[in-house]
């Protein structure tokens, strides 16, 4: 495993859309444990899909779950940003917009305005 | 029960699985409503258990909490392990999301390393098929030495075949058990068989559990085995010496540690396994609930559609139920009134028609509430929604040192603390779920506005509504405070992260609401509703007893007298004087007698003792405050005799009640300790220890905070 790459950044440094390969995991004990056990594991796939409205808790997908973790927690998580993989390109580029699909903007446009940062 | 040779005709089967994967519909499947619903001993989680036969076997399943390891971090998982290994079950089912297949088999992959007899349930099959997925469960069963079986848990396909697997599993047991232990490279391999060695020489010191699973669990730094080890024996420091020697060993060797190592170990083996058993469509399942969350979560529209929805599950539990509320109190009010007159007066029609109906009717009364509430509690969660309810509150209940979902149980306990301390079975963490039951008393629970209306009314007039605001916000701000307060001390040992799953939308089953419901409604009546009953009938005693006989006899023959005449006056009279019996009744009793004897602690907040009567008997129900006031002050809770109004006896100045120890009076009603159903409800969540603690907790803030305000404000000069 790459332990030490200069662009080994914090996870809460990436952007809704972004995807991250996680190398190494800070923090300790029970918080440490549950994150591994959920699979942030040197070399898992995680990719940033939303903030809250209030910016705090933050969702992510590893693996096919999706998982929500506090900034703070997100922190100890070391990750190398990676281009996002072509089949989740299109549903997550924009942070949760469908721009080419018409057909399922029910509602009015303001409804589909940004959802996220 | 061991590998017998003869196949045992009963079966004890297990339910593992991590939330969320449909474990609990599974269960549904094989039981229907035949559960039984308890606490694992010792501790507040729920144990699950459920009867039925197949094929000729009598199957006893339980329900295993949702888990995604088996760490001794959590209560869960040490629950889940310790059953597994010391009730060793004939058969684990572990119930697996076939769409999140990789994560899922990480438990598996440790479930065998317990050397349970498993079968993997590949549940959601129909959602994870139409994706355009393939998995080789024929394969897969070889890679791991156990049978997988697809299943569509809530629509009940495939649960058959599972049993047909469990039996057959039984059956032949023998050529079945066969797991091959996975690998975790070299370093770690080295000292797991050396530990493992050392283990299996002394056998005593681990008990039920394999030698290899003991030896990873030493190298993960697993507290609990530790525990098991550090014994003083020779074999066992050595053991731990081995093992301390080792993790040392592996972080400078894979510059890591053993636990990171190990867990790596085991999603590297299962994305091998994965590779030869699984086409994945590169599709995203959560497309769907994507499109859903940029509704729901949205930046602007996310809080007015959560307010929207908790506001509904507002009006339906405490408004639609006010109903049927009204109905049961009508037929108990009936049943105790009809009793009333055909029994003959004694003390045991008094036990009967006030105790025991009364005590009855104050715990059915509450069940319209409970159902509703938890009706709508399991769609929000069986749907998803919940989990995102918690992503949108996080950073708010976050500051209060709670969790997201920490917020629906409080906003419930405006309305009732009792459906919302049961509410708090929502949240996983036993420290938010403790927490959360210490705070929601402290919202102002709907039986408490009658006090605070006719106090209000009486000493602020025009002003009671903002005298009322000020005491639901003060529940509020001491709910921040308090709040804050246990978390940064009492709480501090165990922090608890926000890891939280967002499932995927799913349409709930009316057969999984129903069965939510009705378990929570049986729990309540079955394991609160005696000892509420109980309790009832004590408080009854203390209000009854001991009677004053002489005194009332004398009155009686005085109120005969009256009613003999007949006159208007005379009928006045008798009005007088039966308020006057009622009054000395309470008076005299041994509650009347308490409130009497706590007059010097409770004169600081400027309270007469007819206050403190009220209190006391205000642990029964908030609003019985109001009744005893009206009974000790000669009046009924309106209207009383003279025409003089229960308002009125307050204001008058011969009762030295200040306006100032009213509002004292308020505040009080509002911080201390609940009444007895919330108590009981406390204690059944979070334990004794805790409900002890959260009695005492708010009658010292309670006191302390009118005695505060009465005292300053006495000083400023506003009494």
């Amino acid at each position: 495993m790459t332990a030490k790459t200069p662009c080994t950044v914090p996870l809460t440094s990436l952007a809704p859309g972004d995807a991250a390969q996680v190398v190494n995991l800070n923090g300790k004990g029970a918080f440490r444990r549950r994150l591994l056990d959920l699979g942030f594991v040197a070399g898992a796939l995680v990719r940033v899909i939303k903030h809250a409205p209030l910016q705090n808790p933050i969702e992510y997908c590893i693996g096919s779950a999706h998982v929500t973790l506090r900034r703070e927690e997100a922190e100890h998580i070391l990750v190398q940003q990676v281009p996002v993989p072509d089949w989740c390109r299109e549903s997550v580029a924009d942070g949760g917009r469908h721009r080419n699909r018409k057909r399922h903007r029910w509602g009015p446009r303001w409804l589909h305005r940004r959802t996220s940062r | 029960m061991g590998p017998t040779m003869a196949a045992p005709k009963n079966l004890k089967i297990a339910l593992a699985g991590n939330p969320n994967s449909g474990k609990t519909s599974i269960f549904n499947s094989m039981t229907g409503a035949r559960q039984q619903v308890g606490n694992w001993p010792g501790v507040t989680v729920e144990k699950k258990l459920g009867f039925f036969t197949h094929k000729g076997y009598e199957i006893e399943v339980v329900d295993l909490p949702g888990t995604y390891s088996l760490t001794a971090y959590s209560v869960e998982e040490r629950v889940a392990r310790t059953y597994l290994v010391d009730e060793k079950p004939d058969v684990v089912i572990h119930v697996v999301d076939a769409g999140n297949v990789a994560r899922n088999l990480y438990l598996t992959v440790q479930l065998l390393e317990l050397g349970v007899d498993l079968i993997v349930d590949m549940n959601m099959w129909d959602e994870f098929t139409t994706c355009g997925s393939e998995l080789d469960c024929d394969r897969l069963a070889t890679l791991f030495g156990a049978p997988v079986v697809p299943t569509v848990g809530h629509r009940g396909i495939g649960i058959d075949d599972l049993l047909d697997a469990v039996v057959k599993l039984v059956e032949e047991r023998a050529e079945q058990h066969r797991h091959v232990p996975i690998t975790y490279g070299p370093h770690v391999d080295d000292v797991l068989s050396e530990l493992t060695e050392l283990l299996e020489e002394s056998p005593e010191l681990i008990g039920n559990y394999p030698a290899r699973w003991i030896a990873i669990k030493l190298l993960e730094g697993d507290i609990e085995i530790r525990k098991l080890l550090s014994k003083d024996d020779d074999n066992a420091s050595r053991i731990l010496d081995t093992a301390e020697r080792a993790t040392r060993h592996i972080g400078i060797a894979t510059k890591s540690d053993p636990e990171k190592v190990i867990s790596e170990g085991r999603y590297g083996y299962i994305e091998g396994a994965l590779k030869e058993v699984l086409t994945e469509e590169p599709t995203d399942r959560m497309e769907l609930s994507r499109r859903l969350d940029s509704v729901f979560t949205h930046r602007y529209l996310g809080y007015p559609i959560f307010l929207a929805f908790v506001w509904i599950l507002f009006q339906l539990t405490f408004r639609v139920g006010a109903i049927p509320m009204g109905w049961i109190d009508a037929f108990v009010g009936w049943l105790g009134g009809t009793l009333a007159a055909t029994l003959p007066e004694s003390q045991i029609s008094s036990l009967v028609v006030d105790g025991v109906i009364g005590g009855v009717g104050s715990v059915i009364i509450f069940l319209p509430n409970i159902m509703i509430l938890f009706l709508g509690i399991a769609f929000l969660e069986d749907s998803g929604y919940m989990s995102r309810a918690a992503f949108l509150m996080d950073r708010v209940m976050h500051a209060l040192g709670l969790h997201g979902k920490s917020f629906i149980p409080l906003l419930m306990g405006f309305g009732c603390s009792v459906p919302a301390i049961m509410a708090t079975r929502t949240l996983e963490s036993r420290r938010d779920r403790t927490l959360t039951t210490l705070i929601v008393p402290l919202m102002s629970c709907s039986a408490r506005l009658p006090v605070y209306l006719l106090i209000g009314g009486a000493f602020f007039a025009e002003r009671a509504g903002t005298a009322v605001f000020i005491i639901y916000l003060l529940g509020i701000v001491a709910a921040i405070l308090i709040g804050r307060l246990f978390a940064s001390t009492l709480f501090r040992s165990a922090p608890a992260p926000f890891v939280m799953e967002l499932p995927p939308y799913r349409r709930p089953t009316a057969k999984g609401l129903l069965i939510h419901t009705w378990e929570r409604s049986r729990i309540y009546l079955q394991k609160m509703g005696g000892v509420i009953l109980a309790a009832s009938v004590v408080l009854w005693f203390l209000g009854a007893y001991p009677q004053n006989a002489g005194l009332t006899e004398s009155l009686e023959q005085e109120i005969a007298e009256q009613q003999a005449i007949g006159s208007v006056a005379a009928l006045e009279k008798v009005r007088e004087l039966e308020a006057d019996a009622a009054a000395i009744q309470i008076e005299s009793s041994y509650i009347g007698r308490a409130g009497q004897f706590i007059e010097p602690v409770i004169e600081p907040l400027g309270f007469r003792w007819e206050m403190g009567v009220s209190l006391i008997t205000g642990f029964v129900a908030k609003e019985v405050v109001v009744s005893t006031l009206g009974v000790l002050y000669h009046t009924g809770a309106e209207e009383g005799v003279s025409g003089r109004t229960l308002v009125e006896a307050l204001r008058d100045p011969a009762n030295e009640i200040t306006p100032l120890a009213a509002f004292a009076f308020m505040v009080f009603v509002l911080l201390y300790t609940p009444c007895i159903v919330t108590i009981v409800a406390i204690r059944r969540e979070a334990g004794t220890g805790w409900m002890w603690f959260s009695i005492a907790y708010q009658l010292a803030l309670a006191w302390l905070v009118s005695f505060g305000i009465y005292q300053v404000g006495t000083l400023v000069g506003l009494g």
